[in-house]
């Protein structure tokens, strides 16, 4: 188990957005959280990034409580996330932004060459402000930021979010190749059937708790749709 | 030939406007933060050079080795232990917090090296001139520094674009939270930007200290050079800050061989004029400032004058609607269904009871000339005064979002018109509104040069048009000049009947003002205001007026503070323009505001009052006494931004002066909509 969120609520302000969460993460699979908007999967993602505090429970990464370390020194555990809406760096090029993916970077894999040639369409802009690209090229350079500090766990939020259906079908075929080199995925979606896709194993957030959990092809559609909505059809 | 030599002068003093501008625009660019201290920065590494000088006997130049990397030091620990606490919070708390140190530098500096002017001696280097042809000849020292300028700009230049450090830099500016997932400690990473932007500074004090005497004083002008620089060549933009130093340098040497008293003033000037022309400054990216530019600057203006008249009208208009309509509604919560109905409410919990002791307080206020003796009457005129202005100070930074650090030049207008006033035998009395007014219609055209900058910058571009103001009035000889002047058309009236008079007119001004402001914030432009100090973009889409409703807030708080100024003199019968326009003035109303709540009706009169009090006991200690005020205020803005009267409500919802909307169903489940106290909630996030 590379990473377990334990019974972790979190709070903005008097605001409670997760209550008593709880996720396991096996090491080398791809799990998805799905769930409406408001759901909290965001939060739950920004907590395991370090970006939230749980106000209750914990967050465990390999075996190590994470409480207290501050997000910027998670990378270099081996945490990296693609945040909601690419949020690149608009005022650096493509590679400034992929070298600063890489400024706390473990050994592996992945570097500037290993990122283009996974996505060769960045390559050809690579001394372009990111603020210039295109939206699949914004998350490719996004989702290559997050690889270039080779890690273990890698956090995608929504990363189909914006994009024609075409570009999101060539980020998750690159995610089969991100998955070959042994980087386990936890990802967040909204595209429920995407999600079942490439997911081993799902949760269902509602209303900042988990109300389902399942092998992705063990679960039905209307046990999703429940879930997924809070009632029935 | 004098000409020539006044040109190459000007261009030669841009170099140390370029140092001095450099840190303030790298901390303004990575941080978004308006480092108000930033002169006075410069004044601390002068001073320590000055005592490493004396001291040891040593050098000026040597003492750069010392003092520069002392500076970076500081710079660091200051942003580590201080700044970074304001990061990421609404701009006030930067802007209060940095004004608080400026004031407790300048003090400290005061009471350690007296306020005798000091130099630096750059040696044989600091006479020695080169010959450029025929009879110009300039200082080899003048030289080395527009080098040194170049230097420091260059190396600026390279770090941001090569280096990691600039790529972290450029990174945390663009998304800071982004940052922290990609490894990046930002907050180190501001505390090297503002290490840099301190030595910068240093430099540019030690330089300029060997160019120029100093005193205590002298680092608000440090400060407003640095920024008239920036602005003038335009943020982002590394050389633009060379040539806008050149180009500020240029208005100072002309200027002042035009007229050797008026070198600094048209500096503000040119400053001014650049503000009116080309906002986003001469030199940014958007290219060189061109006859269209101009054209086009000066077609805005009538558009602009109509969109005011017009929001004029519109705002009567809504003014009616609103009058109206009740003011407690009854709203179904879901049409069509039984659910249950919510009341809207303007009243708070205490209005009713409150609003009586208020007005029995106004009562007893007003039979006091007849029990207490003329010392408590005169305090207690300076402490409405005290009381107008924290309101107006409040109603432009706690609701409008505008925090001016230049307030006191629509106070020193106030005063100084009722002075010229009554010099062309007008009664005081009538002159006290009609100087209100004036000041009033003199704030309209201000507001236009104001509102071409936002935030930290707004609040530095106000100071330096009160110091512009500063500059005409002390050098105007019918208004006493310099050292001021005499309210002589009073000196036929019975002292105790004057003061009792003054007294009922400051009274019912005060009255007026906060009854004013309570008007206004309860009327529809007063929640488009708070809407506006929360989002201006937000509250522009939404169809708020947001230039008018700004302007409107700025013209009250001129037309309070020209009150204020005109009842100033009315009640110690003197004015002088050091005082007049002194910008402790507006360091005392934020401490007010900061004290009892910004953002609340309640606040600002608590505050100044509980700051009277302080003021009464304490301001024999002088200069600690404003050190210790400077703290609090950096404290308070910290630790308690909603100040004492924010405590008082959080625990009771007590509210005196309710703007807000209260919604209450039947089972007395209170749902607050009141707008935040204070401005621009945050998520709580992870520390780091």
């Amino acid at each position: 188990m590379i990473l377990s969120v334990e019974e972790a609520s979190a709070h903005y302000g008097k605001f409670q957005a997760l209550f008593g969460i709880d996720l396991r993460v096996p090491e080398g699979q791809t799990v998805a959280v799905i769930g409406a908007n408001g759901a909290g999967k965001s939060t739950l993602l920004n907590m395991i990034a370090g970006l939230v505090s749980p106000s209750d429970g914990r967050v465990v990464f390999e075996g190590a409580d994470l409480r207290g370390v501050p997000a910027y020194e998670r990378p270099a555990l081996g945490i990296a996330m693609v945040p909601e809406g690419r949020k690149l760096f608009p005022s650096l090029t493509v590679r400034e932004n992929l070298q600063i993916g890489g400024y706390k970077a473990r050994p592996g894999p992945w570097n500037l060459d290993a990122v283009y040639e996974l996505f060769p369409n960045i390559a050809r802009h690579q001394d372009r402000k990111s603020g210039s690209l295109s939206g699949g090229e914004a998350q490719a350079v996004a989702i290559g930021r997050a690889l270039m500090s080779n890690p273990r766990l890698l956090l995608l939020d929504e990363v189909s979010l914006g994009l024609a259906p075409v570009v999101v079908k060539a980020l998750y075929a690159a995610l089969a190749d991100i998955k070959a080199g042994g980087v386990t995925v936890l990802l967040v979606e909204q595209d429920v059937s995407q999600a079942l896709a490439v997911a081993d194993h799902v949760y269902c957030l509602l209303e900042g708790r988990a109300v389902l959990d399942g092998a992705a092809a063990g679960l039905s559609m209307d046990q999703v749709t429940y879930a997924y909505f809070g009632a029935t059809r | 030939m004098t000409w020539v030599h006044t040109i190459v002068q000007g261009i030669l003093l841009g170099g140390y406007f370029a140092l001095f501008a450099t840190g303030l625009s790298l901390m303004f660019g990575v941080m978004r933060l308006v480092n108000l201290a930033h002169g006075s920065l410069a004044l601390v590494a002068a001073f320590c050079a000055v005592a490493l000088v004396n001291a040891t006997g040593m050098s000026a130049w040597l003492t750069l080795l010392i003092v520069v990397p002392a500076a970076a030091v500081v710079g660091y620990v200051l942003q580590r232990w201080l700044l970074n606490a304001t990061v990421g919070r609404a701009e006030v708390t930067s802007v209060l917090v940095t004004f608080g140190l400026a004031v407790i530098i300048s003090n400290v500096l005061l009471q350690v090296f007296s306020a005798n002017s000091q130099g630096l001696q750059a040696g044989s280097i600091g006479t020695a001139s080169v010959h450029l042809f025929s009879s110009l000849y300039v200082g080899w020292f003048d030289v080395v520094t527009f080098l040194v300028a170049v230097a420091v700009l260059s190396g600026l230049q390279f770090m941001m674009s090569r280096t990691t450090t600039g790529r972290l830099m450029r990174a945390s500016s663009d998304d800071p939270r982004t940052a922290l997932l990609m490894g990046v400690n930002t907050k180190r990473v501001y505390a090297t930007a503002t290490a840099i932007a301190v030595a910068t500074v240093a430099l540019a004090g030690i330089f300029f200290g060997m160019h120029t005497q100093f005193s205590p004083t002298s680092g608000n002008d440090y400060l407003l050079f640095g920024f008239e620089t920036v602005v003038i060549g335009g943020l982002g933009s590394i050389w633009g800050t060379l040539a806008g130093g050149i180009v500020l340098g240029l208005a100072q040497t002309i200027g002042a061989q035009i007229n050797p008293a008026d070198g600094v003033l048209a500096g503000h000037l040119v400053f001014l004029v650049v503000l009116v022309l080309r906002p986003e400054g001469l030199f940014s990216r958007g290219g060189a400032v061109t006859a269209s530019g101009l054209l086009r600057a000066v077609r805005g203006i009538p558009r602009t004058l109509g969109g005011f008249s017009h929001g004029l009208s519109a705002g009567a208009r809504s003014a009616r609607a609103s009058a109206g309509r009740a003011s407690a509604a009854r709203l179904q919560a879901h049409p069509g269904d039984d659910g249950p109905v919510v009341r809207v409410r303007r009243r708070g919990r205490g209005s009713l009871p409150g609003g009586v002791g208020l007005l029995a307080v106004v009562a007893v206020l007003a039979v006091l000339p007849y029990g207490a003796g003329p010392g408590v009457i005169f305090n207690l005129v300076s402490m409405f005064v005290l009381i107008m202005l924290a309101s107006m100070w409040n109603l432009l930074a706690g609701y409008g979002g505008m925090m001016s650090i230049g307030l006191q030049a629509f106070y020193g207008l106030g005063g100084y018109t009722l002075l010229f006033l009554t010099d062309h035998g007008v009664n005081v009395w009538t002159g006290i509104p009609l100087a209100a007014l004036i000041t009033g219609v003199i704030a309209v055209p201000v507001s236009f040069l104001a509102f071409r900058l936002r935030g930290g910058y707004f609040a530095i571009g106000t100071w330096v048009i009160a110091q512009a103001i500063y500059l005409i009035v002390s050098q105007d000889g019918g208004l006493g000049g310099g050292s001021g002047a005499s309210l002589t058309t009073l000196s036929g009236y019975d002292p105790a009947q004057r003061q009792a008079d003054t007294y009922w007119v400051a009274l019912a001004i005060v009255v007026l003002a906060i009854g004013g402001v309570f008007a206004l914030l309860r009327s529809r432009l007063g929640l488009g205001l708070t809407a506006i100090r929360d989002s201006e973009s937000a509250a522009g889409s939404l169809g708020v007026r947001v230039g008018f409703a700004k302007r409107v807030a700025f013209l009250i708080a001129a037309l309070g503070c020209g009150a204020a100024g005109a009842l100033t003199l009315a009640n110690t019968l003197s004015i002088a323009p050091g005082s007049a326009f002194d910008v402790t003035l507006t360091a005392y109303m934020i401490f007010c505001v900061l004290i009892g709540g910004l953002g609340t009706i309640e606040g600002p009169i608590i505050g100044a009052v509980i700051f009277f009090e302080i003021q009464y006991h304490y301001s024999a200690n002088g200069v600690w006494y404003l050190v210790a005020l400077g703290a609090l205020a950096i404290v308070m803005a910290i630790r308690l931004p909603q100040g004492i009267w924010g405590l008082v409500t959080a625990r009771t919802r007590i509210s005196l002066f309710p703007v807000g909307y209260q919604l209450t169903t039947p089972n007395q489940e209170t749902r607050r909509s009141e707008p935040a106290k204070e401005p621009a909630a945050s998520v709580r996030e992870n520390p780091h």
